[in-house]
């Protein structure tokens, strides 16, 4: 058995043969292919990861990368302490 | 897409797709279903996953324990591993008042042969030992409740329902609804199609569909948020739940914690609007019962809704007035947890056979009466 190790996403260890595992079973869209295999999920939030993602998408299902589009981008840009949250107030209005 | 199908079901969520398989498995696979956005898109790729039976009413109780034991064989069924977890679910008691409604929830699931049970502070520091036990009175708790990680269940679904047959039409809106002789026609985003019967499961949107079919229901989506930490080694064995603001956090397979708190404000119904607000609150809550977890990172916040009914318990009917337009909606913030037994109780009802559970405590119609049995524990 060959195991491919060429991966996608760092932060989640995603590998190229995932992502084109996904594809191929039929989630084409950018969003499902994210759920499935947790690219871009990772602390990175997917800044090293996205245009690579978005290129094997556009070549495996053949669209315009145009029509690919971009994951939703989440807060906190990067990772944030949970004791930082709170150096600046209370913690919120109770 | 097909021109006609012999059931259209509008959403894409576990509901939807959980009823869809327990169609197939009874022989029914001409289903189509309409999606608005990808695949699952709404509070099913949304949700943090708890899977529990500890509830205050016995609509819910029955539903989540039937539930359970069918996610246990889930996995070898339709061949996908999302990481199903017995750890049990911990609720808090921080007052002698939250303890009593803790003890009042444990009789009613005791009455129904749930065994939970009440538990005092030197136990919780043994099934939670990184909790800070200082200002818990107490709390209950069950070990076959549990975690999953939703999307490989979901995609599981898809995967298995396309082999079937069954066509899911993504980006695929519907817009309008006509009762025509022998069923309905839609006309969604991407042409239209017939169908003889036709299910609404679209969560969130499950108002707005029923509008469509002219018949009000009295369902509203509430927008909640979620975060996950970066990923930790195992330490948290079970759910744990507070009584006071609604504040639950587990820890998945991979490591990340993941965890809500209630918001004390109402949120405007976007999805892309952030909470530093929830940021700081969930925070507080993770840096008080955990100290230690202090210095650990918040990786990503997110939202979805949940779909409340008036009494926080589903709607599982066929529509008033018809004899084949079906509604799932109204989960209040559990759909996913019971969606096995919802399925399969959808498949009856559409299938004309004997429910598999009783179904006058689901109907429509209930909303009309005096009495409603209310669920009190809706968390996050």
């Amino acid at each position: 058995m060959v195991v491919d190790k060429k991966f996608a996403c760092l932060c989640e260890d995603v590998t190229l043969e995932e992502l084109r595992h996904a594809i191929r079973e039929g989630f084409h869209d950018i969003e499902e292919v994210k759920r499935i295999t947790g690219i871009g999920t990772g602390p990175c939030q997917g800044k090293q990861c996205l245009q690579s993602f978005r290129l094997l998408l556009a070549e495996e299902t053949g669209k315009p990368l145009d029509e690919i589009g971009l994951t939703t981008p989440r807060p906190p840009v990067r990772p944030v302490a949970f004791g930082l949250w709170l150096s600046n107030n209370d913690g919120g209005s109770e | 897409m097909k021109a006609s199908c012999s059931l259209a079901i509008v959403g894409s969520g576990v509901t939807g797709l959980s009823t869809a398989y327990s169609l197939c498995k009874r022989g029914l696979k001409d289903i189509v279903i309409l999606e608005k956005g990808h695949l699952s898109s709404g509070a099913s790729t949304r949700n943090g996953g708890g899977v529990r039976a500890q509830f205050t009413t016995q609509e819910n109780i029955i539903l989540a324990k039937w539930s359970i034991r069918r996610f246990r064989r889930m996995a070898s069924e339709l061949g996908v591993n999302f990481w199903f977890r017995q750890g049990g679910y911990l609720f808090l008691a921080e007052s002698d008042e939250e303890l009593s409604t803790l003890r009042k929830a444990v009789s009613i699931q005791n009455e129904n042969k749930l065994d939970s049970r009440i538990i005092d502070q030197s136990e919780i520091k043994s099934l939670v030992p990184e909790i800070e036990v200082e200002g818990l009175v107490g709390g209950s708790f069950r070990k076959g409740d549990a975690v999953l990680f939703p999307f490989p269940l979901l995609f599981g679904y898809a995967s298995f329902l396309r082999n079937q047959g069954v066509s899911i039409e993504t980006q695929c809106e519907a817009k309008k609804i006509k009762k025509v002789s022998a069923g309905y026609d839609i006309e969604t985003t991407r042409g239209s199609i017939h169908a003889s019967k036709l299910l609404n499961a679209a969560g969130g949107w499950s108002s707005e569909v029923s509008q469509m079919l002219g018949c009000p229901i009295p369902t509203r989506p509430v927008r909640h948020q979620i975060m996950a930490s970066t990923p930790l080694k195992p330490f948290l064995d079970p759910m744990v739940v507070t009584i006071r603001d609604g504040f639950y956090m587990s820890q998945a397979v991979r490591g990340e914690l993941i965890g809500g708190i209630t918001e004390p404000l109402p949120h405007p119904s976007d999805t892309s609007m952030n909470g530093s607000l929830f940021c700081r609150l969930i925070s507080k809550r993770i840096t008080g019962l955990f100290p230690r977890l202090s210095s650990v990172c918040m990786m990503r916040q997110w939202a979805g809704f949940y779909d409340m009914s008036p009494d926080a318990n589903p709607i599982l009917d066929i529509l008033p007035g018809t004899d084949n337009a079906y509604i799932a909606c109204g989960f209040s913030g559990h759909g996913f947890m019971i969606s096995p037994a919802v399925g399969e109780f959808m498949a009856c009802l559409i299938m004309d056979d004997k429910p598999c559970f009783p179904a006058g405590p689901y109907r429509l119609d209930r909303f009309q009466k005096e009495v409603v049995s209310k669920e009190a524990l809706v968390i996050g």
